[in-house]
């Protein structure tokens, strides 16, 4: 049973400037198994941001359907996908996402909280354990600020996996950071997912990335501007 | 990680913001916790006086300066009586105790009153303990009982001599100097009049005045010209009459007859009488009342104002923190989580605030007892805590809460999407 099935999918946007009409993106198919390795390409403005927020429950679709986990995520009100996202996803940013004030443990420690998995103790070790995999223990203390930009990304990674979700999204998680940093980072997400056999839809820029990934699903031809006929994916 | 916890980390990471609002919360509950034990202390210190003795007698005139002046030495007397209503009174059915006050003398303008054992007796039953701090009871003529106040202030220890001057309050009158007064015994503490007064047998003010006036006669000079206006403070005055006394304290077999009583005196003899508790309760409602009141109404306008602070500082912080926001719903915090986390900002700003106030107002107090003892008369019960205080606490509280609504509604409506949490 795929993880992810979307079927004629629409979502229709006003651009800011008017000038343009109406924009319309669509996707008639897609299927993602578990465990599968995704990367999403396409240019800037083609919908890569718009999928994961129509897959996390952020954007509702005009038209279609969107299952993720077994859970019509496109019917859910907004109290059951914000409930949704804490226990059925992991999020990772490009800009990391943390807060400020928190401590490293902390920040990691909030998604336990707001994924309603473990009581408190178990989310302590999950918190602990995660810390020492991502290479982080020394500095569970330690504020976001006084990290560096990789250790702020492993920072967020450990924050998304602490309820061993079954799907990852990641906007551009490797788009802050070096080359090297970009593998070591990389190398994290796939062992981590491997381990809890989490499917990982990643959208990047990066062509050098998309070798590393099972499939390339790309939405060059999803937005329509002014309204016209779409590419179908 | 709770979102108490998480509150706390918010509310710890604009601390100087956080303080000055928990501040301003303290100042107005502190205003209400001063402003509620002064006035129960004031009105509770007034009542001890009256608690005991039914009713006073004196010269035609005011009653409440008849009870200012012989219950609470505030005021200067009406006038004097003749001993003769002292002697008719204690005949009377209606009479458990009578107990003279006689006054005309000070020392540095403590007044020195003069009575019998019965004034002590009554308090030291009320009280169920014995009123000396050290040293005896007055025994003998011009031996004199001083309040604790008096030692302190006076520097005076048992057997000091003192010298009392004629007339009420420091008037430079003329001293006795021929006639000193040596302390015999010290009273304990007792918050109340009787620490703020020099005590002596009445008969030893009749002698002193009975020695004045002889030596008037015969300089041929009767009249002081020191003597405050409208009274005629000789007790010890014989004018072909017995000698005279200040005030007469009345304790009844039956409080219920203190108004028939009252009427009998004021009918038939030539005197006053009042009922000190009634001419109490006039103060109360006519002077402090209205003052507990105005003063609250400031306490409770400081309290709104401080919660309008709440109000805008979480205000504020939503719009710095709408990042913030998005993430934690993200994460899968749901609007409700938000809603509770910035109520319970306003929660513990509003609550630290109302203990804070609690801690300052009574601890204000408590550093400035001494001083309302000395000054006003009053020992205010700092650590008291009324039920009263205890509803205008919860109010403040629950103000702080309802002021936290707005800003929580505002961080509930945060659109997560429109932050962009995640980037285009």
């Amino acid at each position: 049973m795929p993880i992810i099935e979307c079927h004629a999918v629409e979502k229709h946007f006003q651009p800011v400037d008017r000038q343009h009409g109406h924009c319309r993106w669509r996707m008639d198919e897609i299927s993602i198994s578990p465990g599968e390795r995704i990367i999403v390409t396409g240019p800037s403005g083609c919908g890569k941001t718009t999928l994961l927020n129509l897959l996390a429950g952020l954007l509702r679709p005009d038209a279609g359907t969107i299952t993720v986990n077994g859970v019509r995520v496109d019917t859910l009100s907004t109290p059951q996908a914000d409930i949704f996202r804490g226990q059925h996803l992991g999020l990772i940013f490009q800009s990391f996402q943390l807060i400020a004030s928190l401590t490293v443990f902390e920040n990691i420690l909030l998604g336990a909280r707001y994924g309603r998995k473990w009581d408190r103790h178990e989310g302590r070790d999950r918190a602990e354990q995660l810390l020492k995999k991502v290479g982080l223990n020394e500095r569970k203390d330690h504020r976001p600020a006084r990290l560096s930009i990789g250790e702020q990304q492993r920072v967020a990674i450990a924050r998304a996996l602490i309820n061993e979700p079954p799907l990852l999204l990641a906007d551009e998680p490797t788009a802050s950071l070096d080359r090297a940093n970009t593998e070591r980072v990389l190398d994290l997400l796939f062992a981590l997912c491997a381990e809890h056999n989490s499917t990982l839809v990643t959208v990047s820029h990066d062509q050098q990335m998309a070798s590393r990934f099972d499939r390339i699903v790309d939405l060059s031809a999803c937005m329509q501007r002014d309204a016209g006929e779409v590419a179908h994916v | 990680m709770s979102e108490w916890s998480l509150a706390l980390n918010y509310l710890a990471t604009r601390r100087v913001v956080t303080v000055i609002t928990i501040l301003s919360v303290a100042l107005g509950l502190g205003l209400a916790t001063v402003v509620l034990i002064l006035s129960r202390s004031t009105r509770e210190t007034l009542q001890q006086e009256t608690a005991y003795w039914d009713v006073i007698v004196g010269a035609k005139g005011s009653g409440l300066q008849l009870v200012l002046n012989g219950l609470y030495y505030l005021d200067a007397p009406v006038g004097n009586i003749d001993e003769h209503i002292w002697e008719h009174l204690k005949k009377h059915p209606s009479v458990e105790s009578i107990v003279p006050v006689t006054m005309g003398d000070n020392y540095f303008g403590v007044p020195i009153v003069g009575t019998t054992h019965d004034f002590f007796a009554g308090r030291s039953a009320r009280n169920g303990r014995d009123l000396l701090a050290g040293g005896r009871y007055f025994t003998r003529p011009m031996e004199a009982l001083i309040g604790t106040d008096v030692a302190r202030n006076q520097h005076l220890a048992l057997g000091g001599k003192i010298v009392g001057s004629h007339g009420w309050g420091d008037s430079g009158g003329d001293t006795h100097a021929e006639q000193p007064y040596t302390v015999v015994g010290i009273l304990a503490p007792t918050g109340s009049s009787l620490d703020r007064a020099i005590y002596t047998d009445y008969s030893s003010v009749w002698e002193i005045h009975q020695h004045h006036h002889d030596e008037d006669e015969h300089a041929a000079a009767g009249h002081h010209d020191d003597e405050p206006e409208g009274i005629d403070a000789h007790p010890g005055d014989e004018h072909g009459h017995g000698q005279e006394i200040t005030s007469l304290l009345v304790r009844l077999s039956k409080p219920g007859r203190r108004y028939q009583f009252v009427e009998e005196v004021n009918a038939e003899l030539p005197a006053m009488a009042a009922v000190p508790v009634d001419e109490i309760n006039k103060v109360t409602v006519t002077f402090l009342n209205p003052l507990r009141n105005i003063m609250l109404t400031v306490a409770y306008l400081v309290a709104i104002v401080s919660a309008l602070g709440i109000l805008a500082t979480l205000y504020l912080t939503i719009h710095q923190r709408r990042r913030d926001i998005a993430i934690l719903r993200s994460l899968g915090a749901t609007r409700g989580d938000i809603f509770r986390l910035i109520t319970i900002e306003a929660a513990l700003l509003a609550g630290a605030g109302v203990l804070l106030g609690s801690l300052l107002g009574h601890g204000a107090l408590a550093a400035c007892a001494t001083y309302c003892l000395r000054e006003f008369g009053v020992a205010p019960a700092a650590w008291h805590f009324t039920p009263l205080e205890g509803v205008i606490a919860a109010s403040i509280w629950c103000l702080g809460i309802l002021a936290g609504l707005l800003p929580a509604v505002l961080a509930y409506r945060v659109p997560v999407v429109e932050l962009e949490v995640l980037e285009a």
